[in-house]
C-alpha cells in the first residue's frame, strides 16, 4: 500500500513529515511526496489509521515537528492512484485495492497530464528546479544524478507525446478517466502507442511501479558527551574504539572509505582539541584508525580533560588496487600509515620522510617530505618473487636501467664540526675538532683545493666559503673512526673555511 | 653394519607411509638483488632476499659508496626502501646525480630533535626499534641500518637478540636487509658478510702545483678550474683560488647539475672482500667510487 501526502503549501518540510512515518519515500514534485507504508502496521496500526496520523502530525505546529495547516492524504494500492487521489480530494482519502476506477473515474483527462505540464510551464518547456534540501539535509535521488539533462531532454519528448495523446482523446470525445479505461487496449494500442496505453492504465488505477526512492545523505560523523570527564589515553581508547568502529560501520554499509578524519575533543577548561588525521590512501578499519589517533594524541596531548569526543570524516570511494605479477612488493597502505605513525613518534615527526631536493646552491640543503606510495600505473614489469638470481647476476643480469657505477659517498656532519687548522702560506697543515669523540684529529697529508663558492650575498645568511679536501692521518686508537688498534689511518674529509669569519669546519667524511 | 641395516629398514617402512620423507628437499635458487656494482655482485653473487648482509670497514673504506650504490640500484627497480641513519649523515645532495629515486626512499633519521649529541646507546637502541618497526611491518623491499658512524666499541656491544629478531622477521620475505658498521658485529646471523678498504685516493688532475713552503715532499694539488669565471689568479707563492660564483653562472645542465663542490677528490679505489660465506673460489674484488658533479 502507498500513501500520497500533498500540500502545494509546505513543499519543504513535507518530506519531514514524511519520514516520520516511513524511510521508503518518493519526492514526486514540489508539494507530493509518496510513502511506502507496507509493513507499518505494527507501528501505526491499519492504513486508514496511518493516513489518520500523518494528517494529524500535519496540522501540529512546526516546532513539534508538523506543518501547521491540513494536508491531503490518499492511500491506495498503487503509487499513481494514491498521487491523483491526494491532488484531487481533500481530506483522507482510502482507496482499496481494486476500487481504484470508482474513485478515480469522473477525474477530467487533463489530470493524466498534471505530472509533466507542472514541470514545463506553458509552452517554453522549460523544467522548474527541483527542490534538493529540506530543513539542511541533503536528498540524493540515483536518479536524479545520473544523465539529469538527458533526463529532462527525454521528459520534454514525453510532455509534447502526450499533449498529442491528450489532444487525441479530447477530440475522440473521452472526458474521464473512466471513458479512457473503458476503451479497448488493443485499440489504444494500435492508434495511441505504448505511451497511450500507459496512460490508459494510469486512468484505470493499475499501473504497477517502484518508488523513485530519495534517501537522506548519511551522515559520517558521531559524537559522545562523557558523564565525567577523561584524563588518561587508556579510557579515552575505549570511548575512540566505539566512536571509530560505529563511524567505520557505516562506512562500510555504504561501500565507502575515508582519507580524512576529525577529531574534535571538548575540554574541561572549555577549550577545544581538534586534530585531523589525513591518510594517503582511502582507508575504513577501525583498529588502524584506533591506532594511528591513540599515537597521535599521545603525540599531541590536550592540554586538559576531556568532557565529549566527536569524530568526522570525509566519506571517499575506496581505493581498488590490483597488484600485478610484475610489481615489486610494497607495503599494505594501512600497514605503512601505522609504522610512520610509529616511528614519527620515536623519531619525531620531521625526522621520517622521503628527501627532496631544493633549487639551490646553498650546501647541504633539502627537505624532507611525507613518504607515500606511488600507484603502480608507472611501474615497470619485473617479477614478484623470482627477481634476480645468482647465476644470472654474476653473469651479467643486473639493473638494466641503472648503468652500473659507483658514486663517491659522502657523510655529512650535522652541524658541521668546527675545527682548529693550522695553515702554513694557506695550506692546511693539521686538523683537530675540539670535540674529540668525532676523533677527527691528525697530519694532513694530502690535499686538493681550495674551491670557493658563494651565494645568496643578497640575503643575511649568505654564504662564502673555501672548500677543500684533505687526506687526514689519525692512529685508529685515538680515531672512533675504526682499524685495527696501533695502525694508521687515513681519513679523507671535506673541510672549509668560512670567508666571513674565518672559522673552518669539517663537512663530512668522504666515504 | 646391523645399525645401518635397521636404519635402512625404519626408513623404508617410514616412507611407505609417509612418502619422500627421507628425500633431500631441492634447495630453492636464492633470490637476490643486485649491489648495481659488478665487481661486488661477481664475489657476493648480490644481497640475499629474506637475510641480513653486513658491510663493515673503517671510514673512508667506500662503505656510503657502496650503500649510495645499492639504494640506487633498488629505487630504481621500484623496490621501496628504507635508510635508517642512526647519526643523521646520509646527504640527499651529494648523492642526487646517482640517479636515486628518492620517492622510492624512507629516510628515517635517528638523531631526533635534539640532534646527533645524544648518547650513542640511545642512537643506536632508536635505530634498532625503528628497524624493528620497519621489518615488522612488512612489504619493503631493502632495508639499510646505517651505524657506519658509530665506535665499534659501541657496536660490539649491541645484544645478539636483535639480530636474530631481524632476521626471523625477515626470513620468507623479499627483503634484503643491510647492516653498515665499522667493525663486524652480525657475526653468524648474517647470510653474507663483506669488509671494505680503500687502496687508494686519485685527486684531481693538477694543471698546477705548488710545493708547501715547509716540506719538500707532500704536494697540494690546485683544481683545474671547471668553469670559465675563475676572476682571480694568485702569485705561486700563495694558493691558487680558483672561484665559482653560483649565482651568475647557471648550472649548464639544469637543476640537479649542482656545483656545491667541486669534488676535488675524484675517485677512490676500493678492495672489497667476502668474509662470509667462505669458499676458496675468488673472495676479493676491486671497484671504483667516482666523484661527478
Amino acid at each position: 500500500m502507498f500513501a500520497c501526502i500533498y500540500d502545494r503549501k509546505n513543499a519543504v518540510a513535507l518530506m519531514d513529515l514524511a519520514y516520520c512515518f516511513s524511510p521508503l519515500v518518493e519526492e514526486t514534485e514540489a508539494g507530493t511526496v509518496v510513502l511506502d507504508i507496507d509493513g507499518c502496521e505494527l507501528l501505526f496500526g491499519s492504513a486508514y489509521e496511518l493516513a489518520n496520523d500523518i494528517a494529524r502530525q500535519a496540522v501540529r505546529p512546526i516546532e513539534m515537528g508538523g506543518l501547521g495547516c491540513r494536508v491531503n492524504v490518499a492511500i491506495a494500492a498503487n503509487p499513481d492512484a494514491a498521487i491523483f487521489a491526494a491532488r484531487s480530494l481533500t481530506g483522507i482519502t482510502f482507496i482499496s485495492p481494486g476500487e481504484e476506477l470508482t474513485c478515480l473515474g469522473d477525474f477530467p483527462i487533463e489530470a493524466l497530464g498534471t505530472e509533466l505540464s507542472t514541470k514545463f510551464q506553458g509552452s517554453n518547456l522549460k523544467p522548474k528546479p527541483r527542490r534538493q534540501e529540506s530543513k539542511g539535509k541533503k536528498f540524493t535521488a540515483p536518479q536524479q544524478i545520473a544523465g539529469s539533462e538527458q533526463g529532462t531532454a527525454n521528459e520534454k519528448k514525453r510532455f509534447k507525446e502526450l499533449q498529442e495523446i491528450l489532444e487525441t482523446l479530447r477530440l475522440w470525445g473521452v472526458r474521464t478517466f473512466r471513458d479512457f479505461a473503458s476503451l479497448p487496449v488493443n485499440g489504444v494500442s494500435e492508434r495511441l502507442g505504448q505511451e497511450g496505453i500507459r496512460l490508459q492504465q494510469l486512468a484505470a488505477g493499475k499501473s504497477v511501479r517502484h518508488l523513485n526512492l530519495i534517501q537522506p545523505a548519511p551522515d559520517f560523523a558521531n559524537a559522545i558527551e562523557l558523564e565525567h570527564p577523561i584524563a588518561e589515553l587508556e579510557p579515552l581508547s575505549f570511548i575512540l574504539a566505539r566512536l571509530l568502529n560505529q563511524l567505520c560501520a557505516k562506512l562500510n554499509a555504504y561501500a565507502l572509505a575515508t582519507n580524512e578524519l576529525h577529531v574534535s575533543m571538548k575540554l574541561e577548561d572549555g577549550t577545544s582539541h581538534d586534530r585531523k588525521l589525513t591518510l594517503p590512501s582511502p582507508m575504513r578499519d577501525h583498529k588502524v584508525f584506533l591506532k594511528l589517533l591513540l599515537l597521535n594524541t599521545e603525540t599531541h596531548p590536550p592540554q586538559s580533560r576531556v568532557v565529549a569526543i566527536s569524530i568526522a570524516c570525509e566519506p571517499v570511494k575506496p581505493s581498488v588496487l590490483q597488484n600485478g605479477l610484475f610489481i615489486p612488493l610494497a607495503p599494505e597502505p594501512e600497514k605503512l600509515e601505522l609504522t610512520l605513525a610509529r616511528l614519527g613518534k620515536l623519531v619525531g615527526e620531521n625526522n621520517i620522510g622521503s628527501p627532496e631536493l631544493i633549487d639551490t646552491h646553498r650546501p647541504g640543503t633539502f627537505r624532507i617530505k611525507r613518504f607515500t606510495l606511488k600507484g603502480t600505473s608507472h611501474r615497470r614489469g619485473r617479477r614478484r618473487d623470482g627477481t634476480q638470481n645468482q647465476q644470472s647476476l654474476i653473469h651479467g643480469g643486473g639493473g638494466q636501467n641503472v648503468k652500473p657505477q659507483c658514486f663517491l659517498g659522502f657523510r655529512v656532519f650535522r652541524p658541521p664540526l668546527h675545527a682548529i687548522v693550522a695553515a702554513a702560506r694557506g695550506y692546511p697543515t693539521k686538523i683537530s675538532v675540539p670535540d674529540k669523540t668525532r676523533g677527527v684529529q691528525g697530519k694532513i697529508v694530502e690535499l686538493a683545493g681550495p674551491w670557493r663558492t658563494s651565494g645568496d650575498w643578497w640575503r643575511v645568511d649568505g654564504w662564502a666559503r673555501d672548500e677543500w679536501d684533505v687526506s687526514v692521518e689519525s692512529r685508529s686508537e685515538q680515531s672512533p673512526a675504526g682499524g685495527h688498534r696501533g695502525s694508521t689511518l687515513q681519513v679523507l674529509y671535506r673541510i672549509y673555511r668560512e670567508l666571513s669569519s674565518g672559522l673552518w669546519f669539517v663537512e663530512g667524511i668522504y666515504d | 653394519m646391523r645399525a645401518v641395516l635397521s636404519k635402512a629398514e625404519i626408513e623404508s617402512e617410514i616412507t611407505d607411509r609417509f612418502g619422500t620423507a627421507f628425500k633431500l628437499r631441492e634447495k630453492a635458487p636464492v633470490e637476490v638483488l643486485s649491489t648495481g656494482i659488478p665487481e661486488v655482485d661477481t664475489i657476493t653473487g648480490g644481497l640475499p632476499r629474506g637475510a641480513i648482509t653486513e658491510v663493515f670497514g673503517s671510514a673512508s673504506s667506500g662503505r656510503t659508496s657502496l650503500m649510495v650504490s645499492i639504494l640506487a640500484h633498488a629505487t630504481n627497480e621500484q623496490e621501496i626502501c628504507a635508510l635508517v641513519d642512526t647519526n643523521d649523515a646520509f646527504d640527499p645532495v651529494t648523492v642526487a646525480g646517482s640517479g636515486m629515486v628518492f620517492d622510492q626512499l624512507l629516510w628515517v633519521r635517528c638523531c631526533g630533535e635534539d640532534g646527533w649529541d645524544r648518547p650513542e646507546g640511545r642512537k643506536i637502541e632508536r635505530a634498532f626499534k625503528a628497524a624493528d618497526l620497519l621489518l615488522q611491518s612488512g612489504g619493503f623491499g631493502l632495508v639499510i641500518l646505517d651505524l657506519a658512524d658509530i665506535p665499534s666499541k659501541d657496536v660490539r656491544r649491541i645484544i645478539s637478540s636483535w639480530w636474530f629478531r631481524f632476521r626471523r622477521a625477515i626470513e620468507n620475505t623479499p627483503t634484503v636487509m643491510v647492516v653498515i658498521s665499522q667493525a663486524s658485529c652480525v657475526g653468524s646471523r648474517a647470510s653474507h658478510i663483506l669488509e671494505l678498504k680503500k687502496e687508494m685516493e686519485v685527486w684531481t688532475s693538477a694543471s698546477n702545483t705548488s710545493t708547501f713552503p715547509d716540506s719538500g715532499e707532500r704536494k697540494a694539488e690546485i683544481l683545474t678550474p671547471l668553469f670559465s669565471n675563475s676572476n682571480a689568479v694568485a702569485p705561486r707563492s700563495t694558493p691558487l683560488v680558483t672561484s665559482v660564483s653560483v649565482t651568475s653562472a647557471a648550472p649548464a645542465n639544469g637543476f640537479n647539475s649542482r656545483v656545491n663542490h667541486s669534488f676535488l677528490l675524484r675517485r677512490l679505489r676500493l678492495n672489497a672482500e667476502r668474509q662470509k660465506p667462505a669458499s676458496f673460489v675468488s673472495r676479493k674484488a676491486h671497484f671504483d667510487s667516482t666523484a661527478r658533479l
